[in-house]
């Protein structure tokens, strides 16, 4: 028990508090908060718009899954620019079937993973990388000097690869993005089980899928309240300090939450089945989707056999 | 670290997937082994634990900050096996669900991020340390470096992946189909940062962590392979033999495949087929021909030679394929609607 | 002990995440320093977005949050020097405590803050051995923080808080997870701050300790609308609308 005269006189007072020395650099907790919160805000909108009644919603996970994979294969093969420009309009028009929001998906697709390879491979644009036919000439050719006697310039075989390297990441990260915006990472792992994929394996990526929201709240919490503590200045050795004790008494947390999870999973029966309500069993429409996007293949890849 | 799809030809990615189902089947059995059932929630949680860890920010000078790896942290917390694992599902779910790393370069960044940093960092680790108390110099000093060289590895790794690619990987004048920055140009980019500041500031946090871990709750330190005082390194090496083989397998044949194909999948026409395998396989010399008789080379042959008719021939197949794929979408779309 | 002087008001404030529902919607109320303020609502009605709002983690989407006298938005939050002069004046106690201890010792988790601005060494030591005092945990300084028990925790949690003497106190869930015999040792502590002239914030959804610690109610419903503003005696009689927005 506390009695009133233990209160320390300067709690009474509301102290002004001193001068305010040089700032602590708060970016990066800042940064992991945005990065957690982010987990969560993203698995809202992925489960919201999984619950839409869209074109790909009412399609087979399994169905969707082998039509992203095989798409990205052959994004990732072509070496021309007309087939994954085809399939990324293929993505857009049934992201809009889906009613899946189309400046959401190229803003969260194009404008972070393409742009960042766009910006490293600029230097590739050049003839000293990849030579070519001139589009652009920066520096004209002088026989003369020892070096860039060819001139600089942007070559078209530049150009195009690094082109070719910039639609094709993007390509598949629209597709991907639009399978997981159109189904439940579940479903999906439901599916794959009916692929003949071990069963622990599935449930290890649904479990993890799980307990990475509970482990990053967890996290969240102690970047926010780290960032709350954070009343003057300290240096980067305290902050590092911070990061690996979190880290560390996270997985102690998570090592106690194992045990609990598994025993709670015991009492509840557990045995290594996935048990789910839903039934998922391909129907018509799921192969009359394979086999129309198979024959949209087969008219890409004749096109581009005859261009 | 995270390769992105369309940065590596597929003929780097799927055979690196190949190899990654091997590795995964083994460390299944293994982990399986020691662990029996509770292994499943224990990885799943690893695995969380793994994919939070990448999200913290740790500042660097002034106000930019990087992000660990941590796998060799985790190796060292579960046991190699279980970091497999755990840091392959993590990659996958980040794979799919964040878009960072591609999908079909999972197999290359697993082998990277899940396979060669954690096995190399515990096999350094253990080298190291050797038989010293838990959480004393020379065992943190191990830490330290495994870590360090750890994520060294991998990013020479990743490194190597990428030069190659120019190298191998070009169309008939030289090209290059796939990355195109060869290793003198990803090497030092790559190791620069890594050699100077990531691995250093991997070090320091995975040191931090662990002693944490050493000093408070040593009993959660690596259930997996609990062997108190005969750790010592030659023992570890024997009894970890396949573990060993199947990393520097894993090593040896990822450049293996891809020398040993010479041109792009695609393009593979049938004689090569028979250079590579030595035989026609009889399905697919039968789709060849079929092949022909639907798509005659090149040009639609009711339009003739020149350059008008080809431009014409070209415009013409463009409006029936593209005409065709909207009907097929709207056709699947409207089936989908009526037919649930 | 409520003075004039207007710690918070919110105008028209709504919250809302990108890409979700509002989580906040059109609150408008006033906090006085000197206040204890509780804020009530069943699960997921808003509460820990608001405590969010109010402890400078989070801005809001539309309307307007002043703080202390000064418009808080999401520039401002931005500015790490804002940011820090914020954080001295706010102590945020959170549910789990375990989020909130990182350090490896008792002594050096309750030094974290202090250290930071420019006091004496020795003007350290003496504020941690009264604050420890004040919390009878003397006993616990040299013990790792995640080794205690829950109520321990809580209570190092507090003292880590305390010790910066911010001007308002918040804290989300404050019983829960507590054993009565600590629970009832923390309203006599919130009482006696309350007393000392803190201004506290305190959100809950436990009804039995609300009316002891804290004067007024802040009750929301499950629409993330505020439907009570007003002394707590009086909330508390009112039966219906308790049940309407699922508190009881």
């Amino acid at each position: 028990m506390c009695h009133k005269e233990f209160i320390p006189e300067w709690l009474l007072n509301n102290e002004r508090s001193s001068s305010y020395s040089a700032p602590q650099r708060l970016n990066f907790l800042r940064r992991s908060i945005n990065h957690l919160s982010k987990i969560f805000n993203d698995e809202i909108y992925f489960s919201r718009c999984a619950n839409l009644k869209g074109f790909l919603q009412a399609i087979d996970p399994r169905a969707k899954l082998l039509i992203t994979v095989v798409f990205i294969i052959i994004i990732n093969l072509s070496h021309q620019l007309t087939i994954p420009l085809t399939l990324l309009a293929i993505t857009l028009v049934y992201a809009h079937l889906s009613k899946v929001s189309l400046s959401k998906l190229i803003k969260r697709t194009w404008l972070i993973i393409p742009v960042f390879i766009l910006v490293c491979s600029i230097p590739a644009l050049f003839n000293t990388l990849i030579p070519g036919k001139p589009l652009l000439m920066l520096i004209a050719a002088s026989p003369n000097s020892n070096w860039l006697n060819h001139g600089l310039y942007i070559s078209d075989h530049g150009l195009h690869s690094v082109t070719m390297m910039v639609v094709r990441s993007g390509c598949s990260l629209s597709l991907v993005y639009l399978l997981l915006t159109t189904t439940h990472w579940n479903d999906l792992c439901k599916g794959l089980t009916l692929m003949k994929i071990p069963v622990s394996f599935i449930l290890i990526l649904t479990m993890t899928y799980r307990y990475i929201f509970l482990l990053a709240n967890c996290a969240l919490q102690m970047n926010e309240a780290r960032f709350l503590r954070t009343v003057g200045r300290l240096d980067h050795r305290e902050n590092r300090r911070f990061i690996g004790h979190s880290m560390a008494l996270l997985f102690i947390k998570s090592n106690y939450l194992a045990t609990e999870i598994f025993t709670a999973m015991r009492a509840r029966g557990f045995s290594h089945k996935i048990v789910s309500l839903k039934s998922l069993q391909l129907s018509k429409i799921d192969y009359i989707f394979m086999i129309n996007n198979g024959i949209i293949l087969l008219i890409l890849l004749a096109w581009s056999k005859v261009s | 670290m995270h390769i992105p799809d369309g940065y590596l030809s597929p003929q780097t990615t799927v055979p690196a997937l190949i190899v990654m189902s091997a590795i995964w089947y083994l460390a299944f059995r293994k982990v399986k082994l020691v662990r029996n059932q509770q292994s499943i929630p224990t990885i799943a949680l690893c695995a969380a634990f793994s994919f939070v860890i990448m999200m913290f920010n740790i500042p660097i000078v002034g106000g930019s900050s990087a992000h660990a790896v941590g796998a060799v942290l985790v190796a060292i917390l579960v046991g190699p096996w279980a970091a497999i694992l755990a840091v392959s599902t993590t990659l996958i779910i980040q794979a799919f669900i964040f878009g960072d790393g591609g999908v079909l370069a999972i197999g290359v960044n697993c082998l990277n991020m899940a396979v060669l940093m954690p096995v190399c960092g515990y096999a350094i680790y253990k080298l190291i340390s050797g038989a010293s108390a838990l959480g004393s110099r020379r065992n943190l000093l191990a830490i330290f470096i495994a870590s360090y060289v750890g994520i060294n590895i991998a990013a020479l790794a990743t490194a190597v992946e990428m030069g190659v690619q120019p190298m191998l990987f070009t169309s008939a004048d030289g090209t290059p189909l796939y990355g195109f920055y060869p290793l003198r140009v990803t090497l030092p980019a790559m190791m620069f940062v890594h050699l100077l500041f990531a691995g250093i500031l991997e070090g320091i946090i995975c040191t931090l962590a662990l002693s944490y871990v050493v000093k408070f709750a040593p009993h959660l330190l690596n259930q997996i392979s609990k062997t108190p005082n005969d750790a010592v390194a030659s023992s570890w090496l024997s009894r970890n033999k396949t573990l060993i083989i199947t990393a520097v397998l894993a090593i040896c044949l990822t450049p293996l495949g891809l020398l040993a194909s010479g041109s792009a999948y695609g393009e593979w026409g049938l004689e090569e087929v028979q250079q590579l395998i030595g035989y026609i396989p009889r399905g697919m010399a039968k789709t060849a021909d079929l092949w022909h008789a639907i798509l005659p080379d090149y040009s639609l042959p009711t339009l003739g030679e020149g350059a008008i008719p080809q431009s014409a021939g070209y415009i013409l197949s463009a409006i029936i394929g593209v005409s065709l794929i909207t009907g097929l979408i709207f056709l699947t779309n409207r089936l989908s609607k009526t037919g649930k | 002990m409520i003075s004039n002087d207007i710690l918070f008001e919110l105008e028209h404030l709504e919250f809302s995440y990108p890409d979700s529902d509002k989580i906040l919607d059109n609150l408008n109320f006033t906090i006085y320093q000197g206040e204890a303020v509780s804020i009530l609502g069943a699960n997921g009605c808003g509460k820990s977005t608001l405590l969010k709002i109010l402890s400078g983690l989070l801005s809001p989407t539309i309307g307007s949050f002043r703080a202390f006298g000064e418009l808080v938005n999401a520039q401002m939050l931005q500015q790490d020097e804002f940011a820090i002069n914020y954080h001295r004046q706010i102590g945020f106690i959170f549910q789990d405590s375990d989020v909130q201890l990182f350090c490896n010792s008792v002594t050096e988790e309750l030094a974290f803050g202090l250290l930071q601005m420019d006091y004496t060494p020795d003007q350290i030591k003496l504020r941690i051995n009264e604050i420890a005092k004040l919390l009878s945990i003397e006993h616990l300084l040299n013990k790792t923080p995640y080794k205690l028990s829950g109520g321990e925790k809580k209570k190092v949690a507090i003292a880590a808080v305390l010790l910066l003497n911010p001007r308002v106190l918040i804290l989300d869930e404050p019983t829960n997870a507590l054993d009565p015999k600590t629970q009832h040792w923390l309203v006599g502590l919130l009482q006696q701050l309350h007393q000392a002239g803190k201004t506290l914030i305190i959100s809950t959804h436990n009804l039995n300790l609300l009316s002891e610690l804290s004067t007024r109610g802040i009750l929301f419903n499950e629409q993330h609308q505020i439907v009570a503003d007003a002394p707590i005696e009086q909330l508390l009689q009112q039966q219906d609308l308790l049940r309407q927005v699922n508190l009881i």
